[in-house]
């Protein structure tokens, strides 16, 4: 199968399960995790089943193109089932069915892994899935998100599409993985993994990320405090973002790190808070992103042109 | 009867199993014998995916048992003749109804009396209970929640069996109700088992049918036999490996994959690393000892398509060994020598310094080190070692490969800076003890480098303020401080604790709060090292109160006294001390300055040279740390005397002088044992 063949096999396995398939989300994330859709989507008490392609971004990982696993961004499938299921492992192998893969004639394991990310204050229990050795799949029920118990749980898929393709077309290195029939992964994205892995490792401007990253968490400050809370969630996925690119060019220390990291998680703290204090407009079965209609009530153009 | 449970559950994290298998076999036989049902033969079994607890043999239902309470007197259960509470109490406790209580008469007083029937619940009634109940306390390192379901566990759980003879015990957790139906292995018999009883043999026998192995040690012992028909050699298959292996199946397949050749050239700890800790696989020696570029896996598979599953892990682990070799080959264009200065960018803490600052410190430190135990020609190799020590923390493989630091420098001192055995093995360890069940440096230079680099990050890390606390130590200092001192006790190196700390210090801020905390974390781990060594804890207070900067004296006496422990002349001189000691406990001594002139007895007189001649036999026998000797010196020339002293003359006289004179011989008897032995009136006999 073709990288966008299994793109779309997915789609539809999850589709057909009963998964909105949104979109990814159009700012730099590291991870599916972090798009607002799994964020606020695994808060609160609604049911919720999303599924979507996130291309992630992991600044310290751009190898030019050149190393055959890791990439500076690749692209990760990402499934929300909020409540879990009582047979995720179940549907979750038939998903690896519908793309191809023969779960009776490979060496498929659930290997102990508990995902965290310190930034979002999410913590989960699960595994990492192995198919005869190679990981392919995050499995992992999140326990907690920015440092709230949640109730109820939600499970989160995460397929490495890259991993996945890579040993499905028995390919030995990621680029050479065929996007679709005549046009390889090396084709669409070589060009951009040697400059964003230049660019992260030396080009970035040290000083211009560090006001980017200050100035990015006051304006996240400050539109909560007007009561905007997906705009200021978006600053914070800034914040997130300039850190790592500090990060792979090493300017930041093992003792400063994990001050920079809870700067981070306090704003994401801050915006799960005040998601879950505005009124839900969203029918149920859906996620509510409400909002704080009084506070920003007096934004709201006045006159008759606005619909 | 048998008694059957099976917990089905999503893959459960291999270290928990075992013990939830010691869990579930203590709870169940606690509850039994709570439930007052006779049980025995209780056995717990695991796989990733299901916790098992057998009984051979319990009672159906409890025995009917006739109790007689006795309840309050007459006079307080009733007053005016209506019932007080006291007697209402003692009718719920009995489930008789207040106006049909009665009464006995104990010794001539009323009390309230009943004759009660308990027990006779059945088992499967009560099983159905304790079963939800103990599987809620099971506790595991982490554990998690599902759905909206209220219980933790290590993963969800899926499915029960709960079965008494042939009866299903319909325990319910969660909405999860226990049957008499299990399920085969994930991928190969995935389907529905009845069960018909709770026979073990039955059980057993329908799993294995289905592809699960439920004993683990059935499952090492078929991965063993695997490894071997592969070409393993029996006496060098790494047995932790297996058992970890063991519990990560259900029906463990063994495949044998190979790699290219060339990539033999990395060396064997770079293979294993690889290997084990990444893939969980084993490394193939061939009957000479050499390794081979081969490598056997362990799947949970029964192998229909090996060839798929075989190029699948060759895939990944070609891969690894081929970075691996890469870095190998980048690292080795550079000597560590010239590395070193690297270290001035690579952080050691933000309070501390760089790495190339640590090694400056423990060179000198570890110079000092080679003349304070009396090895000054060690000084040299040593001072190298240290030089180049953490260099390889700029290599690419031990970027990759953190397990590998010290490993590295060894191999690359070795081969690329040609550095002698002695300096690169010193270099490798630096580390050691890595923990409580590693091993100590066996060389010399290795253990004088270990002890220098583990002194400057003690002392330094206290003195900014990074020791450890009663809940937290970040920094693993304690676990540092118990390898140093058990490095010193192992190499019999003499040398004073203060004075390496203090060397440590030189450039912080030292005051002596820090000093004493730093004191106080080795006292404490002193202790641990001394029991460790099976000293009795009586002798380790006996020991510490003489004094402790000489650890190796001090471990090495502690031996001594331990083995001395039930002789009679032990005996006696812990006797001379308690007895020396008990009489002067309480009295202020401004000093213990003897005025023989003030001796008016003859037994005073006798015992007093008795003392001198023993003593000086004590000290020459202590000079050459035979403690044994000046035990018995002690006990042959000097109990006697000293007994016929307190048992004929009174040292509590009216006359001041006399009387205090006398208090500070037998004082200064009892500080002389203390200083040059141990201070015995702590031996509890």
């Amino acid at each position: 199968m073709t990288l966008q063949n299994i793109i779309m096999a997915l789609k539809k396995y999850w589709g057909d399960y009963g998964c909105v398939i949104s979109e990814p989300y159009d700012q730099e994330v590291g991870a599916g995790t972090f798009h607002p859709h799994t964020f606020f989507g695994v808060l609160g008490p609604e049911p919720w089943k999303v599924a979507y392609v996130q291309p992630s971004r992991r600044p310290a990982d751009g190898r030019y193109g050149d190393n055959p696993n890791r990439l500076y961004q690749h692209h990760q499938f990402q499934v929300i089932l909020k409540p879990s299921p009582e047979d995720s492992q179940e549907i979750y192998l038939e998903s690896l069915r519908a793309i191809g893969i023969d779960t009776r004639h490979h060496d498929i394991r659930f290997e102990e892994d508990d995902w965290e990310s310190p930034t979002l204050g999410a913590t989960g229990l699960g595994w990492q899935v192995l198919c005869d050795g190679t990981e392919i799949t995050q499995f992992t029920y999140f326990q907690q998100v920015a440092g709230m118990e949640l109730n109820p749980i939600s499970v989160e898929l995460t397929y490495g599409l890259e991993r996945i393709a890579a040993f499905i077309q028995g390919v030995d290195h990621v680029l050479d993985i065929e996007w679709v029939d005549g046009v390889t992964f090396r084709d669409l994205r070589k060009r951009f993994e040697f400059e964003f892995t230049g660019y992260s490792f030396d080009g970035a401007d040290l000083k211009r990320h560090w006001d980017l990253f200050n100035m990015a968490e006051m304006e996240c400050k400050a539109a909560l405090e007007k009561g905007f809370v997906l705009p200021a969630y978006e600053w914070l996925l800034k914040c997130s973002h300039w850190f790592n690119i500090l990060d792979a060019r090493g300017a930041i220390s093992v003792t400063q790190r994990t001050g920079y990291i809870a700067r981070i998680r306090g704003m994401a703290v801050e915006c799960a808070k005040a998601y879950l204090v505005a009124p839900k407009q969203s029918r149920s079965g859906g996620a509510g992103f409400g909002c704080q209609e009084e506070k920003i009530s007096k934004y709201k153009r006045q006159d008759n042109l606005s619909n | 009867m048998n008694f059957l449970l099976e917990i089905g559950t999503e893959e459960i994290p291999e270290s928990y199993l075992a013990p939830y298998g010691e869990q579930l076999k203590k709870m169940f036989a606690e509850e039994f014998a709570k439930l007052d049902l006779k049980a025995e033969g209780i056995g717990s079994f695991f796989t990733p995916r299901r916790l098992t607890l057998f009984c051979k043999n319990i009672a159906d239902k409890q025995p009917v048992r006739n109790e007689k309470l006795k309840g309050p007197p007459a006079s307080v259960a009733f007053k005016d003749g209506a019932p007080t509470k006291a007697a209402e109490a003692f009718a719920k406790k009995t489930g008789i109804a207040v106006e049909n209580l009665e009464t006995k008469d104990f010794d001539g007083k009323e009390y309230l009396y009943a004759e009660v029937e308990t027990g006779g619940a059945s088992t499967v009634d009560l099983l159905k209970d304790s079963i939800p109940a103990i599987i809620r306390r099971l506790r595991s390192p982490k554990s998690m929640r599902w759905e909206d379901k209220p219980t933790a566990f290590a993963r969800p759980i899926r499915w029960l069996v709960g079965i008494l003879g042939k009866e299903v015990i319909p325990a319910d957790l969660d909405g999860i109700v226990a049957g008499n139906y299990t399920y085969g292995h994930r991928f190969l018999s995935p389907d529905k088992i009845e069960l018909k009883s709770a026979s073990f043999e039955d059980y057993r026998k329908s799993l294995l049918k289905a592809h699960v192995i439920i004993d683990a040690s059935d499952r090492e012992n078929e991965i063993v036999k695997q490894l071997i028909s592969h070409g393993a050699i029996e006496e060098k298959i790494d047995r932790h490996l297996v058992s970890v292996c063991a519990n990560l199946v259900e029906w463990p397949s063994v495949v044998r994959g190979s790699f290219p050749e060339e990539l033999l050239e990395l060396p064997e700890e770079v293979l294993l690393t690889t290997l084990k800790k990444h893939q969980k696989s084993f490394l193939v020696y061939n009957k000479d000892g050499k390794v081979v570029a081969r490598f056997l896996s362990v799947a949970n598979n029964d192998l229909k398509d090996d060839d798929r599953i075989r190029s699948g892990f060759e895939r990944v682990i070609v891969a690894r060994l081929a970075d691996a070799k890469f870095f190998w080959d980048e690292d080795r264009k550079k000597k560590l020598a010239d590395r070193v200065d690297n270290l001035k960018t690579v952080v050691f803490h933000e309070k501390l310094g760089s790495y190339f600052d640590k090694t400056e410190k423990i060179q000198k430190l570890v110079e000092y080190l080679a003349e304070a135990v009396g090895k000054p020609e060690l000084k040299k190799t040593a001072a190298r070692a240290a030089y180049l020590s953490r260099a390889d923390l700029t290599t690419a493989m031990v970027n990759e490969f953190a397990n590998l630091q010290g490993t590295m420098g060894r191999i690359y001192a070795n081969a690329v800076d040609c550095e002698s055995e002695e300096v690169s093995k010193a270099i490798e360890e630096m580390y050691q003890p890595r923990g409580a069940d590693d091993k100590l440096p066996e060389t010399k230079t290795g253990a004088l480098l270990s002890i220098a680099d583990k002194a400057d990050t003690i002392a330094r890390c206290c003195a900014v303020g990074l020791g450890p606390t009663g809940s937290a130590d970040p920094y693993a200092l304690r676990r540092q401080s118990l390898g140093l001192l058990r490095t010193l006790a192992h190499h019999n190196f003499h040398i004073s604790l203060k004075e390496i700390l203090e060397k440590a210090l030189v450039g912080q801020e030292n005051n002596s709060e820090i000093f004493e905390q730093v004191l106080t974390l080795f006292q404490g781990r002193l202790e641990t090292v001394l029991k460790e060594f099976d000293v009795r804890y009586d002798v380790i207070n006996a020991v510490l109160a003489s004094g402790w900067d000489d650890v190796a004296l001090v471990v090495d006496k502690a031996k001594q006294l331990m083995a001395l422990v039930d002789t009679q002349d032990f005996k006696k001189v812990c006797t001379i001390a308690e007895r020396c000691n008990n009489i002067t406990k309480t009295e202020k001594f401004e000093d213990t300055n003897v005025d023989e002139s003030l001796f008016s007895e003859t037994l005073e007189k006798e015992m007093w040279n008795s003392w001198l001649a023993a003593s000086e036999n004590m000290r020459a026998a202590v000079k050459d740390n035979n403690f044994e000797k000046a035990v018995q010196s002690l006990a042959e020339n000097f109990s006697n005397a000293l007994h016929n002293y307190f048992d004929e003359v009174m040292v509590n006289v009216e006359d001041e002088k006399i009387r205090s004179n006398r208090l500070k011989s037998v004082r200064s008897i009892r500080n002389e044992l203390v200083e040059k032995i141990a201070d015995l009136s702590k031996i509890v006999f």
